[in-house]
């Protein structure tokens, strides 16, 4: 045990205080807030963009006047300065006169080409075009509303909007599915890019150890199996350190920038203010119609402490099993790009399981998910997804644990005894009947 | 003397290829002890079967004793041919990882490397990463991780490849000094004057079988054919005559005068009846048996078509 213990402590500090870790660990979450602030900053700016509209009305109903007089969005100036539409539209784009022609046919309510806008240069933003067609929209109903004689006011307290209340039959009552399963999907994506990252870690460390030919000086001292275990721990200790301070320090940054830009402090203002941005002029959605309630509220339900336990489990045994494979591989070749063809069916199912968890986001009842979610080498990014649409704590959840404990720990057996044989083995490439052979050494 | 380790009946194949077969021998304590023989003739396998890395097919290895078990290692002290460090971590970081591993405490692991790279010229690199050192003294901290925790018991393979001739004798001398001071000593290589050196005790292999073990002296009596080397002043006419049916002249040198014959006896002669012939033909100047140097035991045992495969073979 004390050592293993050496081995993790060694793998941990001479990784953590290497200038690359120090580096990357600091600049990676600030890279990520840039990126956070330039979108923001782009969203913002590009949201703010004016255009100037003629408006030339051949319907004889008023409604180009109407429509101006309903303009509730400061980014649409309307004039009508040009009532020949033919040389509205010559003139549209040049220097001092309008950026686009609102053209009011001689029958309006036509759905096909009752209302027209002709733009000069570029197509107007998809803001300004909403904008314009709640405007549009209103003012023909109110047309229709009196051509059928109905009283606006009375329409206004009629018209409604149904937003459908999805619930579990078989749940406790909570109503943040979707937010829970976007919770899961990151947390499924946190498993797979940790597997890749620091299993590819664990193949690097191994292949280096093997390249320098220290190997049988440690073998003397130290048993292969705690080598490789020792590797593995001390490498996702590596990686979890970093995970926490990005998480940190990502944390920080965003809610300052949130409040550089924007001047709210809680993320989902933030994703709020951006629909609001994007749906301007439209009736505000409320927030539970948007799936965004705060933090607290999601985190109470009791499939959270389901979720976090497991995505504990899934996050440290999926990484396990991998870095043992990853391991055995670095045992086996003498160089890096002797590794290529060891890699591609290791890391084809986490892609598969990747894809699968999308597919499972747009279809929780995905046959093709539900079975990868029992296979151990899917399951932790898999289940990850699932769980928060109801899936049975004891009869999926649990079994699907089960069964990458179990192989977890025959993999783990395995690649110690190719570990064990293939870092002493140097020059050719092992075929696939070495590899069995070195299995059954004693 | 007493015995630290004792080979009994070692077996290992690998994959149909027989690694060593039937191998029994003894090493006693406080000796120097060659491990011979040519490239993949054994050596390795039966060192690796010694650390604990393998474990035999067949027959076993006794330390003290007792069989191989974990955590005997922590007395023994192993270079091994393919050898390395982590490019990437201090020197004296490196010595005391090595060190602890073997069960030593921090502090002293970390008191024993300064005063060890202080003592073979290194003391100004203890805070240099590995691969900032030559080839030669990435050698001498490998030798010093191998002696770091006192090991009753070294085994070192081809200890001198690597370094330049002082180094090499710089690294001969502590060996000689850890020897002294009682420490069994295992060395595998192929250079023969080391052994001649240092061994007093050889085994020698050759496709996995023993072919000779024992005391170097003992063994070096054994293989006098009957050869002598006799100086003298006088011509070699005169010389060649008063061997007549004695001996047979095999070998002639000449140096400041002084004339130097190689002679075999023939059967039924003694070296007191033929220098008493040579008595009356030449002034002797002196005469000395010419035992066979561990070279050419090794070349007469392994045989010429193994030699041919041999270039690492060089006196």
């Amino acid at each position: 045990m004390k050592i293993l213990w050496l081995v993790i402590q060694r793998e941990y500090t001479t990784r953590v205080r290497k200038r690359s870790f120090i580096v990357l660990t600091l600049l990676g979450p600030l890279l990520l807030a840039l990126v956070y602030g330039g979108i923001l900053a782009l969203m913002i700016n590009e949201s703010q963009p004016e255009i100037t509209i003629n408006v030339v009305d051949a319907s004889e109903l008023g409604i180009g006047r109407q429509v101006i007089r309903e303009n509730r969005s400061q980014n649409i100036h309307f004039v009508q300065d040009e009532p020949d539409y033919h040389k509205a539209q010559e003139q549209a784009g040049a220097k001092g006169s309008w950026d686009a022609v609102l053209y009011i046919n001689r029958e309006p309510l036509n759905i096909r080409n009752g209302i027209n806008l002709m733009y000069a240069g570029n197509k107007p933003p998809q803001t300004i075009i909403r904008s314009l067609e709640w405007t549009l929209t209103k003012v023909v109903e109110r047309y229709k509303l009196k051509l059928s004689d109905v009283d606006p006011e009375a329409y206004d307290s009629i018209r409604s909007q149904v937003l459908l209340h999805l619930e579990p039959i078989k749940s406790s009552s909570d109503s943040h599915t979707d937010v829970k399963a976007i919770v899961a999907f990151v947390a499924s994506l946190l498993i797979y890019f940790f597997i890749i990252m620091y299993g590819v870690q664990v193949l690097r460390g191994v292949l280096e150890e093997k390249t320098s030919r220290i190997l049988e000086v440690m073998v003397s001292s130290v048993k292969p199996f705690q080598l490789m275990m020792g590797k593995i721990i001390g490498i996702g200790a590596v990686g979890l350190t970093q995970f926490l301070i990005w998480g940190l320090i990502s944390g920080i940054s965003i809610q300052l920038i949130s409040l550089f830009f924007l001047g709210f402090s809680d993320p989902s203002d933030v994703a709020q203010k951006m629909m609001e941005i994007e749906q301007y002029g439209a009736n505000n959605l409320s927030e539970d119609a948007m799936g965004i309630g705060t933090l607290a509220d999601v985190l109470a339900g009791t499939d959270f402490l389901v979720m976090g336990i497991s995505f504990l489990i899934y996050f440290i045994f999926g990484y396990l099993l991998y870095a043992a494979i990853f391991a055995a591989i670095g045992a086996m070749v003498d160089s890096e790009s002797d590794t290529q063809q060891f890699m591609l069916p290791v890391t084809l199912p986490l892609v598969l399981a990747y894809v699968s968890a999308l597919i499972v986001l747009m279809n929780p009842a995905s046959l093709a998910g539900k079975i990868l979610s029992f296979v151990p080498f899917t399951s932790p990014v898999v289940m990850m997804v699932r769980i928060p649409y109801g899936t049975h704590i004891w009869f999926e959840v649990l079994p699907s644990v089960l069964i990458l404990l179990f192989t977890f720990i025959g993999v783990t057996w395995l690649a110690a005894r190719i570990y064990r044989v293939g870092i002493l083995m140097y020059g050719r490439k092992p075929s696939l009947r070495d590899v069995l052979r070195w299995i059954r050494y004693k | 003397m007493k015995t630290l380790v004792k080979a009994y009946s070692v077996t290992k194949a690998y994959s149909g290829h027989v690694a060593l077969d039937n191998v029994s021998f003894e090493v006693p304590e406080g000796s120097v002890f060659g491990l011979l023989g040519p490239n993949g003739s054994g050596k390795t396998s039966f060192i690796r079967i010694l650390t604990g890395i393998t474990v035999p097919d067949a027959g076993e290895c006794l330390y003290n004793g007792k069989p191989v078990l974990p955590g005997y290692m922590n007395h023994i002290g192993y270079l091994p041919e393919e050898r390395g460090l982590y490019r990437k971590m201090k020197v004296q970081e490196q010595l005391e990882y090595l060190g602890r591993l073997k069960g030593l405490e921090k502090k002293e692991a970390r008191q024993r490397a300064v005063s060890w790279l202080a003592r073979l010229g290194l003391d100004s690199w203890g805070g240099r990463n590995v691969e900032d050192l030559s080839k030669g003294m990435q050698q001498k901290v490998q030798f010093i991780a191998t002696v770091l925790h006192k090991p009753e018991f070294l085994i070192l393979d081809e200890p001198f490849s690597g370094f330049d001739p002082i180094n090499a004798d710089m690294i001969k001398n502590e060996i000689l000094q850890l020897a002294a001071s009682g420490v069994t000593i295992m060395l595998s290589t192929h250079n023969m004057s080391s052994v001649e050196e240092l061994c007093d005790h050889i085994a020698l292999f050759n496709k996995g079988k023993l072919v000779l073990n024992g005391n170097v002296k003992e063994i070096k009596s054994r293989y006098n054919s009957g050869m002598w080397a006799i100086s003298f002043r006088g011509n070699w006419v005169n010389f060649s005559n008063a061997l007549w049916t004695g001996a047979r002249l095999a070998e002639k040198t000449e140096d400041k005068g002084v004339l130097t014959g190689i002679v075999e006896l023939l059967p039924g002669n003694t070296i007191n009846h033929v220098l008493a012939t040579l008595l009356n033909a030449v002034e002797i100047v002196s005469v000395q048996e010419n035992l066979p140097s561990m070279h050419k035991i090794f070349v007469r045992e392994i045989g010429g078509n193994d030699m041919l495969n041999q270039t690492a073979l060089t006196e």
